[in-house]
């Protein structure tokens, strides 16, 4: 209920362009990452178009387990000021900047200043060279503001944020901070740290609307002290809230190169909710922040000894002894989950690797390219080779590819059990790439290849058994070998990277004995693949020629639409028209029999035929 | 009578142009600058005690370091210590921090050169300087004013003498008696007291005169923009200059064209000046004493 307490909302700062809309989605955490040094939504953002709430820190996803209320970074330092801690967020009811104190980040006021994303993949509409992972977020903001009681240390953060699909690392979001010094004196003794309170609760048990329940109650805290990443479960009293969250240090960098993490003071700190709240002075959080403190876990043994305390917890390090003006130093988190403990500490392991490696990540080969050629009743995959001849990004750089899946699915949609998995083909272990053992797997061999045409040399996957008129989708991935002895599992890519939408039927004919025909016919208030639309209602011609007009008359001889046919329809065959059941004065046809006149431009022969409508 | 017509075409011109009254151009100068305002001093907090105080300057790391008889104190902007840095010195005289923060202390004869920890990096002597005033440091040079021998030199940074800016003499690339100094830009700023003038010397050779304050003669004077024994001089980040003058026991402010703007009046002689490099405060260090100015908010110019 505590969180119910709505303050009055006094303007406390100058409006600045805030921005919490956007999330992670590329991996299998959730993630809101705001412009004001704040991640996470105090489960108080919904979708304005949807009206569903945005996820905080959902883990796994589509489980509706949250795992985070909120984080935030927070900066002490000592200046020409005195000593003054910057914190991104704070005990407070509130989760909008400029509504309480402890938002003491704001991004400028421009509109353009919001949370920018950029994807190293090619596919997305958000593709940028210089993107490091699959969905980055970039947002730059400052200190600087006027907020009550905050002194400015003069602080522009640029944060930046990535994330995989990747299987060994889609639970890991990393967070980078980039901290510079755009105030006019240097800064002296900083500590860096992470204030998050983690609490983790499903929304099928508690509903959309946490902040009314207890959910906080239920907090378990825990620091692993090797790895330098706090962590949380709930209690077992919320049952269906399962799996660990976890933040944690990864590095921390200056002008003058890394910092060797053990040479720092650490903090593993938390506190009793709400007495860091207002006006507690910047030196009370210093001293907490600078303390090298390590408080105990917040265990079942803690609370049967003394009681709940709803804490609060915060991980620091420093101190790194100068700041100068115009200089910058840069911290690295990783926000983790797992099903368990121990996944936890091993996907935080891969964050780590990751942070060392400079992003240079394991990834799987590309997927192939993919052409697909409908028909009737069957659809024709030719997709290419290149995957087999692509190197792992990371060192050794090795051609580790070793296999394809090809996949169908009628929605298209990202959920994998939308998708059917048609075919799997494997390198054996005598392959002319010898890179790495392909002993692994089936073993089945490559498919057969196309041997002549445009796409000659590329292989040929023949799907039968589809039905003519319904969409289809079609995707073929690429896996690799993985890496055993790092424990790397086969990296697949992504399911939908070459996605190809079809929808089977005839080819274009100009036999004269293939009748031109209608399906379905009768048309009864509405065919299977109808969309509900007001032009959803389609009726399909079959075995047109190529060039064609189609006349359409009803039982009193009147025109009431002429249909064009080039011979290519979009996404479908090209012997194939539809026609949305509107006529040419845009009045949809009423009920009775059509006749229908089909006129090759090619040949000049007429074809006739029939169809009845029942509304 | 061609002409009659023309001359009454042009009043008749002329007069429909001033059928309204013309309003009057607005003013868009900054209106004059006032004096800057007490707002704290600064005797000591319990934690420590300023005596016997030699010099004070703002570090370009921003805090306020006060150079007494044989320590630094390294303070904040509100009076607060933060810690004595360095102590044990001998006879020190003035004080200087560099871009990279190292701390320059004349004392003596000798230069002493600090990290920003205060702990000791080099120090040399010059034995034939005998009393060295004032010192600056820019591109590997150290520049030390010898007020008995009246020069200004310069050093490399293994003490080597380079060459002497100014010597004795009565012109504006002169000094009589050279106190502190004080480096902006590409310019030196030199308090030649006995002169009562404060001369802005070229760091780079050939040495001219960038800026001279002072008037005409070397008589001094009560008036503004002028001096009586004028002791020490700092620069803002806007290039306007401050002097600190004991005869008038006053600071005056000058922008960077050598114009003056306003003049602040002490309660007596002060031994120092050190301006924030906004110029919004000054830090005036008295010998028992450091008091803090505030330049008052003045309004802008319309937009």
């Amino acid at each position: 209920m505590r969180k119910l307490l709505i303050i009055f909302l006094f303007p406390l700062v100058v409006f600045a362009k805030t921005d919490n809309s956007k999330y992670t989605i590329a991996g299998n955490v959730h993630l809101t990452v705001t412009n004001f040094g704040m991640l996470g939504t105090g489960f108080r953002v919904w979708n304005p178009e949807t009206g569903e709430p945005q996820p905080s820190c959902e883990y796994p996803v589509g489980t509706r387990t949250e795992h985070l209320y909120r984080a935030g970074l927070w900066v002490g330092a000592v200046s020409p000021q005195g000593i003054n801690v910057t914190t991104g967020v704070n005990d407070a009811t509130s989760v909008t900047p400029g509504s309480s104190e402890g938002f003491e980040f704001y991004p400028t006021r421009s509109s353009d200043d919001v949370v920018i994303e950029k994807s190293n993949l090619m596919t997305s509409q958000y593709y940028s060279l210089d993107a490091v992972s699959e969905q980055d977020f970039y947002a730059v903001y400052y200190d600087t503001s006027y907020v009550v009681n905050h002194t400015s240390l003069g602080l522009c953060i640029k944060q930046t944020s990535y994330v995989w699909s990747y299987s060994y690392i889609d639970d890991v979001v990393i967070v980078t901070y980039s901290i510079k010094n755009i105030g006019d004196a240097d800064l002296e003794d900083i500590y860096v740290g992470i204030y998050a309170e983690m609490v983790s609760g499903n929304r099928d048990f508690w509903g959309d609307d946490f902040n009314s329940t207890p959910f906080f109650g239920h907090k378990r805290i825990f620091y692993n002290d090797t790895l330098y990443l706090m962590y949380e479960r709930n209690d077992g009293f919320d049952y269906l809230a399962k799996g660990f969250v976890g933040i944690g240090f990864l590095g921390i960098e200056t002008n003058a190169g890394q910092i060797e993490l053990d040479s720092l003071k650490k903090t593993f700190y938390w506190w009793k909710w709400r007495e860091m709240e207002g006006d507690v002075s910047d030196l009370r959080r210093y001293e907490i922040i600078s303390s090298g403190i390590r408080k105990p876990d917040m265990d079942d043994v803690y609370y049967y000894e003394n009681g709940y305390p709803d804490p609060i917890p915060l991980i620091s390090m420093g101190a790194i002894p100068y700041l100068n003006m115009q200089d910058s130093i840069t911290l690295t988190i990783a926000l983790c989950c797992g099903i368990t403990d121990n996944e936890l500490f091993q996907n935080f392991g891969w964050a780590r690797k990751a942070y060392e490696s400079d992003y240079v990540l394991p990834a799987p080969p590309p997927s192939p390219r993919l052409v697909i050629i409908p028909d009737s009743r069957k659809v024709t995959l030719l997709f290419d080779d290149s995957p087999e001849f692509v190197r792992d990004p990371s060192p050794p750089n090795l051609r580790d590819f070793e296999g394809y899946r090809i996949y169908r699915s009628e929605t298209g949609l990202a959920d994998p059990d939308e998708w059917i998995l048609l075919y799997q083909f494997d390198k054996t272990p005598d392959d002319s790439i010898q890179d790495v053992d392909h002993s692994q797997g089936f073993n089945t061999g490559m498919p057969e290849k196309e041997t002549e045409g445009e796409h000659e040399g590329w292989y040929k996957i023949i799907d039968q058994g589809v039905r003519n008129g319904f969409r289809y989708y079609y995707t073929v991935t690429s896996y690799d070998v993985g890496n055993p002895e790092i424990g790397l599992p086969p990296l697949e890519s992504a399911l939908r990277q070459n996605m190809v939408e079809v929808i089977p039927g005839t080819p274009p004919t100009s036999e004269p004995d293939k009748a031109v025909g209608v399906y379905p016919n009768p048309y009864r208030m509405s065919s299977m693949w109808d969309t509900g639309s007001p032009r959803g209602r389609v009726i399909r011609f079959f075995n047109l020629p190529e060039n064609t007009t189609i006349y359409i008359y009803n039982l009193a001889g009147d025109l009431v639409k002429t249909l064009e046919h080039k011979g290519v329809l979009e996404e479908g065959a090209g012997g194939e028209a539809v026609w949305d059941l509107i006529t040419d004065r845009e009045q949809a046809v009423a009920t009775g029999l059509y006749i229908f006149c089909v006129k090759d431009h090619n040949t000049g022969r007429i074809k006739k035929g029939k169809f009845l409508v029942i509304k | 009578m061609r002409y009659s017509i023309s001359i009454l075409f042009f009043f008749l011109l002329v007069g429909c142009g001033k059928k309204y009254p013309i309003p009057p151009e607005y003013d868009y100068s900054l209106p004059p600058e006032e004096s800057y305002v007490l707002v704290d001093t600064w005797t000591g907090d319990g934690e420590y005690v300023l005596d016997n105080m030699v010099d004070v300057i703002v570090g370009t790391d921003g805090f306020i370091y006060a150079l007494t008889d044989n320590d630094v104190k390294k303070l904040y902007e509100n009076g607060q210590l933060n810690k004595i840095i360095i102590e044990d010195l001998f006879l020190p005289s003035a004080i200087y921090q560099d871009i990279k923060r190292n701390i320059f202390i004349s004392d003596g004869n000798i230069i002493r050169l600090f990290d920003r920890e205060g702990d000791s990096i080099f120090a040399f002597q010059d034995t034939a300087v005998a009393v060295s005033a004032g010192i600056s440091s820019v591109d590997d040079k150290i520049f030390m004013s010898d007020s008995e021998r009246d020069l200004v030199l310069s050093y490399d940074t293994l003490g080597n003498l380079i060459d002497t800016l100014s010597s004795f003499g009565a012109g504006i690339l002169n000094v009589d008696k050279p106190l502190d100094l004080c480096i902006w830009e590409n310019r030196i700023f030199i308090v030649s007291s006995e002169h009562n003038w404060v001369e802005a010397i070229s760091t780079y050779t050939p040495r001219v005169n960038l800026l001279h304050l002072g008037g005409e003669s070397h008589e001094g004077d009560t008036l503004p923009g002028y001096f009586i024994n004028p002791v020490d001089v700092a620069v803002d980040d806007s290039g306007c200059v401050y002097v600190a003058e004991t005869g008038n026991q006053r600071i005056q402010k000058f922008d960077m064209y050598g114009d003056f703007i306003v003049e602040t009046k002490l309660s007596e002689a002060p031994v120092s000046v050190a301006v924030s490099r906004d110029g919004m405060s000054l830090y005036v260090a008295f010998t028992d004493r450091i008091e803090k100015y505030k330049r008052p908010e003045t309004p802008g110019a319309p937009e």
